[in-house]
């Protein structure tokens, strides 16, 4: 089996890929050692870029905003 | 994408209810338990502290107005984290042609050929996460975007392309490149970092 585009396998690390899609990557990485250290190092920057951007997220709060009573018309 | 925290599923959705009967202390509850995760959405898009607060506080009004629509149809940090993201893009269009001339250029034409096979993310994952947020924010608006939503917010790619009326494969492709901008910068950081 040819190797896959490296998009393919940045949406896989994603976990983004349809499954049947999926099964065959996995099919494809189980024989191929160049694109399986591709796709690791795809799954760790996935890994690493949620907790670098996560980080900070439950730290601060703004201002308080102020609050008003409902009204019925729409955000947008 | 997931409500996770202090705030279990039943009990958002009983205070989300009490909020659209019209409970503004329920609506704080709200604010008190989303007020980070928005603020940190707008800051990264908006790239200013002050304009990010501000964002902020539109989001909650503009919420608090429209909660009756909103119908479970998505989570509500999905909901609310779209009304953000779509008046921090309103903001980015209205933002003074000189300022986006000022911004950094990230063109298809700088990405290599070959696929890096470097495990940056090791680096994105210790000391260097000030690094990398630093270099997310000097990505154009339509990358930051949909990485932001992604990894910062947890949207699927669907959820991101809904916010962005974009195709999912557009948002594939977007953070495809992103990532590819974000290993180069990185890479350089690092260079500088050992020299």
């Amino acid at each position: 089996m040819n190797c896959f585009p490296e998009l393919t396998y940045a949406v896989y690390a994603d976990g983004e890929l349809p499954a049947d899609e999926a099964a065959q990557v996995e099919e494809h990485l189980a024989a191929c050692a160049r694109c399986r250290r591709l796709a690791d190092s795809l799954q760790v920057e996935t890994r690493a870029l949620q907790q670098a951007l996560q980080a900070e997220e439950t730290t601060s709060a703004p201002r308080p905003a102020p609050l008003q009573a409902p009204k019925p018309d729409s955000a947008r | 994408m997931s409500d996770s925290g202090r705030m279990d599923e039943s009990t958002l959705v009983a205070v989300v209810r009490r909020a659209q009967g019209g409970d503004a202390e329920a609506f704080g509850e709200i604010y008190r338990h989303y007020s980070g995760r928005v603020l940190g959405l707008c800051r990264r898009l908006l790239r200013s502290p002050e304009a990010a607060e501000d964002a902020a506080n539109e989001t909650f009004l503009r919420a608090q107005r429209a909660i009756g629509s909103f119908n479970g149809t998505v989570s509500f940090a999905t909901w609310l984290l779209s009304i953000a993201s779509h008046h921090c893009l309103d903001q980015l269009r209205h933002r003074t042609v000189e300022q986006r001339l000022m911004e950094p250029e990230w063109s298809d034409r700088q990405e290599p050929e070959a696929p890096e096979l470097t495990p940056l993310g090791q680096m994105m994952a210790g000391e260097q996460a000030l690094a990398v947020r630093d270099a997310v924010e000097a990505l154009p608006d339509q990358t930051r975007l949909a990485l932001v939503l992604c990894y910062a917010c947890g949207f699927t790619y669907e959820q991101v392309a809904e916010v962005m009326h974009l195709n999912r494969n557009h948002v594939a492709t977007l953070i495809f490149r992103g990532k590819r901008a974000l290993r180069k910068k990185l890479a350089r950081y690092g260079r500088e970092q050992e020299g």
